[in-house]
């Protein structure tokens, strides 16, 4: 019995990394959508967000019947509450990547008011804390994800620069304001992405100590 | 077996229990009605005289007399030859049916005697009957009740079940030491296994004699263990270190894609090196790469072996996947990693140099042929024209020959075929020359040219080392700006020789500083056509140097500047 249910464990754990996989590739590609105006890129977003949708319906369902078919106690339901909340917030990622990709589309077609800096240089540090949140979970590394926590800083304060940035484009000329709406959007949506991947690294370590991190202790 | 051996002890004390308190009952019954037959008989036969039984009054004074005797009551019935009842002391007023047919009667009428035992189904109790002759025409039958065998047993039943219950409580405790006792020495045998079986410490352990074969079997198969345990051991060793030594990455995966094997330079090219191997674990947990896990998918599904070229980093990789079959079903898979980044960079390499060499073998080439075109067409006429285009022919023409000629010097010092002309030769003197050789181009140019040097001996070859110098100084003029400087210097230090030329022109690009030396490599591709050159001095400067051992260093800042020093161990 029991070790039916350690295998049903392994196959949830399983899951989850394949479903990290897919917000991996989802907001690289939005990215990749946005930065080089592809077009295939962003429907390719759209097709990662329907997958992911579904992993999360199968991975909640299976959560659910282990629930009530097991009963788990202690550690073990744990991590299957854990997987609950984490795909709450694989699946937002997910929800994000595909809002960037929306975007991508219709400035596709336009010229950018300024050569973009500091947005692909936002995307890439969120691609990375979105990577070591799932290669924290997938190691259960609870230093790896205390680093991804604390990297929410730089993701916000980049945020903070491309506002800036883009203010200032909108006072010089105002025919600017549509796309530094789009492009601020975008930005917003990459810190969104950075605090859910935040979220994901503390989860991970809720699974692995048992305490859940109140934002910006030290543990 | 406590448990089973419990049970049999338990059954066959309770049998034989059973057996014995049946033959019991038995003998005791049997005893008993003999005793109860004999009774009768003696009471009969000595009452028997006729005088006793001749009327009512002496019937009832005998009955009497007898019952007084007896502590339990006697039927008395005497019946006549007819078989009817004359006498009966139980039913005195009633009429009594015939008892003619009755066999203890007819018994006696015939032989003086007869007795007769009535069982009864539903009451406990048999009745004897006991019959003799009084006289030729009647007969007196004694009876009485005597308990049946099924009574007896009824009432000794308690006393046979009081003495199980005893039975039990005492097997039991007999039972639990007897197994205790017999077990202990096969417990103790199970729990010293090891010194049993270790030959050394197997004399202080005590056991059954019996039980030697055993604990020898035991020893002989824990050397036999033991020696499969070394030998895996040392399998898994050699496999470790074959594998943990690979420059190759090396994974083994189950089928269900579990990984059972992977080495250190697997993990590194993959990219997950601090990847921990405890138990299985899922490829997935390796690396969420997509399209890696696509190709396993593949290769597992249609069971074929799958090259596939990965990019990570800036390196490349191949991975070799190849399904481990048995029969139809794939039950494994063995994967290998190769590092293809230098073979990858090379084929970039060369596939720029053949565009390039085409390129600037092709160019020459268009302009001679244009210009010969017009000529040849009679487009051109007039002497001074036919005169400035032929002169280009013959500039491209040069340009072509010295290309060629630089591409073949190259090749002829990759493949130091004058090796055997090296000489000693003073360096002072072949910088010299060069310098002398440059100096009317750099005066052409406004450039301050000089050099310091002193008598510094090596073995080379000579035209090599003023192939080497011109082609530094030459670049260094060049590449200069108006009114700038070239300074060539050569000394000794720390055991080497070094040479360098320093000049205040362009300079290089950070990103182009370690490009420069190869074939046909331009920094600015546009500006190659003003400033001449092949593209090869570089590339020449840079194999003369290997050459001889030497080191070749740039140190450039762009628009300051640069410094080429070449280090040649003395």
């Amino acid at each position: 019995m029991r070790n039916r249910f350690d295998k049903e464990l392994e196959i949830l754990n399983l899951e989850l990394i394949k479903m990290g996989g897919l917000i991996e590739e989802s907001i690289e590609t939005s990215a990749k959508a946005l930065i080089n105006k592809d077009l295939e890129m962003a429907k390719r977003v759209n097709e990662l967000e329907v997958e992911i949708d579904e992993m999360e319906k199968t991975i909640e369902n299976h959560c659910l019947k282990l629930l009530l078919q097991q009963q788990p106690v202690a550690s073990d339901l744990r991590i299957i509450s854990t997987a609950l909340k984490m795909i709450t917030d694989m699946e937002r990622i997910g929800d994000n990547a595909e809002d960037i990709a929306e975007i991508s589309k219709f400035l596709a077609n336009q010229k950018f008011i300024k050569d973009l800096v500091h947005i692909p240089q936002m995307a890439e540090a969120t691609i990375s804390m979105v990577k070591r949140s799932v290669d924290a979970f997938v190691n259960k590394d609870k230093e790896l994800a205390l680093k991804v926590c604390k990297d929410d800083d730089v993701v916000d304060n980049l945020f903070q620069i491309i506002k800036t940035e883009l203010i200032e484009k909108i006072q010089e000329d105002t025919e600017n304001g549509e796309q530094a709406i789009d492009l601020l959007m975008i930005a917003k949506y990459l810190e969104r992405i950075g605090d859910h991947a935040e979220n994901i690294a503390e989860w991970v370590i809720f699974s692995i100590t048992g305490e859940h991190r109140i934002r910006g202790e030290k543990i | 077996m406590k448990r089973r051996l419990f049970l049999i002890i338990l059954l066959i004390s309770f049998l034989s229990s059973s057996a014995v308190s049946i033959v019991t009952s038995k003998v005791y019954y049997d005893l008993y009605a003999a005793d109860a037959k004999n009774q009768i008989q003696t009471i009969l036969g000595l009452t028997k005289e006729e005088s006793n039984w001749k009327d009512n009054q002496a019937i009832n004074l005998s009955v009497n007399k007898i019952l007084s005797t007896v502590n339990y009551s006697i039927r008395f019935t005497i019946v006549d030859i007819d078989g009817d009842v004359v006498y009966d002391n139980r039913a005195k007023n009633e009429v009594l049916e015939n008892h003619k047919d009755r066999p203890e009667i007819k018994s006696a009428f015939q032989n003086g005697r007869g007795e007769y035992i009535r069982r009864s189904d539903t009451i406990s109790t048999d009745m004897y009957y006991y019959a003799e002759k009084i006289n030729e025409n009647e007969v007196l039958r004694l009876s009485r009740e005597i308990s049946s065998i099924n009574q007896v047993f009824i009432n000794i039943l308690p006393l046979i079940v009081f003495s199980f219950v005893a039975l039990f409580v005492v097997v039991y405790i007999c039972a639990n030491i007897f197994i205790k006792k017999i077990l202990k020495p096969i417990n103790l045998l199970a729990g010293s296994i090891n010194e049993i079986t270790d030959d050394k410490k197997h004399k202080d352990v005590y056991i059954y004699e019996e039980l030697e074969p055993i604990s020898r079997r035991f020893r002989e198969q824990r050397l036999k263990i033991n020696q499969y345990i070394n030998e895996l051991k040392y399998e898994r060793d050699t496999i470790n270190i074959i594998t943990d030594n690979m420059r190759e990455g090396f994974i083994l995966l189950n089928k269900d894609k579990n990984i059972l094997s992977i080495n250190k330079s697997g993990k590194e090219m993959v990219g997950n090196d601090k990847f921990d191997l405890q138990n299985e674990r899922n490829i997935i947990e390796l690396t969420r790469n997509k399209n890696i896990l696509s190709k396993i998918d593949l290769s597992f599904k249609e069971n074929k072996h799958i090259a596939y070229d990965s990019e990570n980093d800036g390196n490349y990789f191949r991975y070799y996947l190849s399904p481990v079959a048995d029969k139809e079903n794939v039950t494994g898979m063995l994967i290998l990693i190769e590092d293809i980044t230098i073979t990858k960079n090379a084929e970039i390499i060369r596939s720029e140099f053949s565009a390039n060499v085409s390129h600037e073998l092709k160019t020459p080439l268009t302009t001679i042929i244009g210009f010969a075109e017009l000529i040849k067409e009679g487009l051109i006429t007039d002497v001074d024209s036919i005169k400035k285009y032929s002169s280009m022919i013959n500039n491209e023409g040069l340009r072509l020959i010295s290309l060629i000629e630089d591409i073949m010097r190259l090749s002829k010092i990759e493949e130091n075929t004058d090796k055997n002309e090296d000489t000693i030769i003073n360096l002072k003197d072949v910088l010299n020359k060069v310098v002398s050789l440059l100096e009317v181009k750099a005066e052409d140019l406004n450039i301050n040219l000089s050099f310091e040097a002193t008598d510094i001996y090596m073995k080379a070859n000579y035209n090599y080392i003023s192939e080497l110098f011109y082609n530094l100084i030459d670049n260094a003029i060049k590449y200069n700006k108006e009114n700038g400087s070239v300074i060539a210097k050569i000394y000794e230090k720390d055991g080497f020789i070094i040479t360098s030329v320093k000049d205040t022109g362009v300079g290089i690009a950070k990103e182009h500083q370690h490009r420069i030396f190869e074939r046909f490599y331009r920094v600015d591709k546009s500006r190659s056509k003003d400033t001449g050159g092949t593209g090869l001095g570089l590339s020449i400067v840079k194999h003369i140097a290997e050459l001889y051992k030497g080191q070749i260093k740039v140190e450039s800042i762009e628009g300051d500047g640069t410094e080429i020093i070449v280090k040649f161990p003395q």
